[in-house]
């Protein structure tokens, strides 16, 4: 499989390509950094039992709410405001522990293992994560420099320009995040969770 | 390092944007998603973005689940809902004419109660604003989704059960059914 298609003999692959081998294991062709990484991924199931959050004031923020979602699956959260959809969020990121009920990663409680299981998960907040005098470039190297303190800043860098041109950001890197092309500050929110979690 | 995570989870990522734009968003997100769990908040999804989710969960007032499916389950869910409760004609979807706008299901969720003249009832929010009293509760969705998940859930198990008879001696012990939970 390359991306979403079959291969039987051979394909042309471009950068940031994806290799299925197996269910749970990739390649990602990552020629800008003359890379093929592997990766792993590990969360099958992501399973809801009979939450139920209260907030201080006995307000109701989820009541007994029971799903699961398989991996692969895109799923969408709607309802009205106030409705608890980033209750529901927040829950499941392991950043609000449920009054009653848990969430389970491959029938792991999250919330009993969570120094465990909270890497496997990230969570873009609504609230926008970035400062819009900044460049996209220079936000993301911010947020890379908290995160992965431990590389060098030519690493995080050089992790930095092949992500960018993976998300089609590459010419965008030295842009203000504030200017009036909003979609490209929104695309680059679209891979923040992914970039600076990851570098 | 890359790519480390395995379920990611976005809160409201195309508000504030243009349809095109947030269509792109969700292009990119979609293109993630691959092989990951992804879930997204979306207040109001286009028809279009609404159709490129796998699942879509919807909540009511005070967190409460009233519809965990496909899309196009959903949809024909509340067209059902609609279609039986005679809703009044003016939301225009029957089951057989297939809607494809999810507007219609917070139209059917949020229906307005109307006294006998066809006016709407309005009462005072928290805030002491004026809103549209609705004809059904939160509640009545949930329990209207509880028991429509039962029904499915023995559906499901007399089918499974109807299968296994025919294939008893291979398929023994190799599926089990689905427990049913009674949740009230």
């Amino acid at each position: 499989m390359v991306g979403d298609e079959a291969v039987r003999t051979t394909a042309q692959l471009k950068d940031g390509d994806t290799i299925r081998i197996d269910v749970g294991q990739v390649l990602r062709c990552n020629f800008s950094e003359r890379i093929i990484e592997e990766e792993r991924n590990i969360i099958r199931t992501l399973e809801v039992n009979e939450v139920t959050h209260r907030f201080g004031k006995g307000e109701i923020g989820l009541e007994g709410i029971s799903f699961s979602i398989t991996r692969g699956e895109l799923v969408c959260v709607m309802g009205a405001s106030g409705s608890g959809k980033s209750t529901l969020l927040r829950v499941l990121a392991g950043q609000l522990q449920p009054t009653s009920g848990d969430v389970f990663l491959n029938g792991q409680s999250l919330y009993q293992n969570l120094d465990a299981l909270k890497h496997y998960v990230s969570y873009m907040p609504q609230q926008d994560a970035f400062d819009e005098h900044l460049t996209i470039g220079e936000n993301l190297l911010f947020a890379a420099a908290i995160r992965a303190p431990h590389l060098s800043r030519r690493d995080r860098t050089r992790r930095l320009d092949a992500k960018l041109v993976e998300l089609g950001l590459g010419e965008r890197r030295d842009a203000v995040v504030g200017s009036p092309e909003k979609q490209n500050a929104e695309r680059w929110r679209a891979g923040n969770a992914s970039t600076s979690d990851s570098i | 390092m890359i790519g480390m995570s395995d379920v990611y989870l976005f809160d409201e990522p195309t508000s504030g944007l243009s349809s095109k734009d947030s269509e792109h968003v969700m292009e990119i997100i979609r293109s993630m998603a691959h092989n990951k769990i992804v879930i997204v908040t979306i207040h109001q999804p286009s028809s279009k973005i609404f159709q490129m989710f796998h699942k879509a969960i919807l909540l009511d007032k005070g967190g409460r689940l009233v519809f965990f499916g496909t899309p196009s389950d959903m949809l024909r869910y509340f067209a059902e809902a609609e279609h039986q409760h005679q809703f009044g004609a003016e939301l225009g979807a029957c089951p057989s004419c297939g809607t494809t706008r999810p507007e219609f299901i917070f139209d059917v969720l949020e229906t307005p109660l109307r006294d006998l003249s066809g006016d709407i009832i309005y009462e005072e929010n928290s805030r002491g604003q004026l809103v549209a009293s609705r004809r059904y509760s939160p509640e009545f969705w949930r329990d209207k989704y509880e028991a429509f998940r039962l029904i499915q859930d023995v559906k499901q198990v007399s089918l499974r059960q109807e299968a296994a008879v025919c294939t008893l001696p291979v398929g023994a012990g190799t599926e089990k059914a689905a427990p049913i939970s009674l949740a009230r």
